[in-house]
């Protein structure tokens, strides 16, 4: 696969999801009042194109490439052990969530870090706009952690195209403002729903510090940071709602924001 | 309001497929980064045009 269409059967893979489930936040919202905004889209597609133009020209290699490259070379932990793809596979999975989980919960705990990523939680509303709301520094970030697991680990180039599927698949759905079936309640034993994501995104400083994972909430439960989404628990506010904090919603203002300081 | 989202959903959509058809005739050595750049410039232009309207 060359870099090109990685690109371009990226930015379809992910124009055609995007598409199709904000047809759902239109037929089955979660909140019936709040509505896709053509505004708040625009500007999160734009920050998300930056995020990954700056990770194209910045890094060496695109995370997929570095996993065949890994492969061919016989980098990495699992290319040295020479593990079969039956193991491989699944190991991917689970090491690239594990990072996402680990990444996460540092962006919230490193004061720098958590300048690049408060931008995705100074948003007052949850939906697919948020699911894309990410400072470009912060997407570098992501794929340099992806990049470095995928060369030390010598994940297969399998695993990493179906962790990668995943993870936007389940961005989308646990951000989106979609209804979620109340027999699905019992998924978040093993995976994050849409209404255990929504807890940590919650105005109080509190809830910021729990459920970190993306696919699985395994890492926080084995972490001790997983609440779990009970029904009848009134939904809280979403955002900072701070005072201190000044991200307006446009779009040069939240490029600039984390020329702001370190604020909680 | 109900058009202005269909309207909302099919020019978010349209502008990522014409950016991805472009990028495929495009020359692929600056193809994956030409099709983010258009994308970062479109997206970029159409939010500012519309954060002035709004004010």
């Amino acid at each position: 696969m060359t870099e090109l269409s990685e690109i371009v059967t990226s930015l379809g893979f992910l124009g055609a999801l995007l598409a199709l489930f904000l047809i759902g936040e239109f037929r089955t919202p979660h909140r019936a009042e709040q509505r896709p905004d053509l505004l708040r889209m625009l500007q999160s597609v734009t920050l998300f194109a930056l995020g990954a133009l700056l990770a194209r020209l910045v890094l060496p290699v695109t995370v997929v490439a570095a996993s065949i490259f890994a492969q061919h070379s016989g980098w990495g932990v699992l290319n040295l052990l020479d593990a079969p793809l039956v193991l491989a596979v699944p190991l991917t999975l689970l090491a690239m969530d594990l990072t996402n989980f680990l990444r996460h919960w540092v962006q919230h705990n490193v004061p720098l870090l958590w300048r690049l990523h408060r931008l995705h939680h100074s948003d007052t509303q949850i939906d697919l706009a948020t699911a894309l709301r990410f400072h470009p520094l912060e997407a570098l970030f992501t794929s340099l952690c992806h990049l470095t697991m995928v060369v030390l680990l010598g994940l297969p180039f399998e695993g990493v195209v179906l962790y990668l599927v995943a993870e936007v698949l389940f961005d989308f759905w646990e951000h989106g403002n979609l209804r979620t079936p109340r027999r699905l309640a019992g998924l978040q034993d093993w995976i994050v729903t849409p209404p255990v994501h929504r807890i940590h995104h919650e105005a109080h400083a509190a809830h910021r510090s729990v459920n970190y994972g993306t696919l699985f909430t395994a890492w926080d439960r084995l972490a001790g940071t997983f609440v779990a989404a009970v029904p009848t628990r009134p939904e809280g506010r979403y955002g900072l709602h701070d005072p201190t904090i000044q991200v307006t919603n446009e779009l040069g203002s939240m490029l600039a924001d984390p020329l702001r300081g370190d604020q909680s | 309001m109900k058009n202005a989202f269909r309207i909302a959903i099919l020019s978010t959509s349209s502008v990522l497929v014409a950016t991805t058809a472009s990028a495929s005739v495009a020359v692929p050595e600056i193809g994956g980064a030409g099709s983010l750049a258009a994308l970062v410039i479109v997206g970029g232009i159409a939010a500012v045009i519309l954060e002035r309207r709004r004010r």
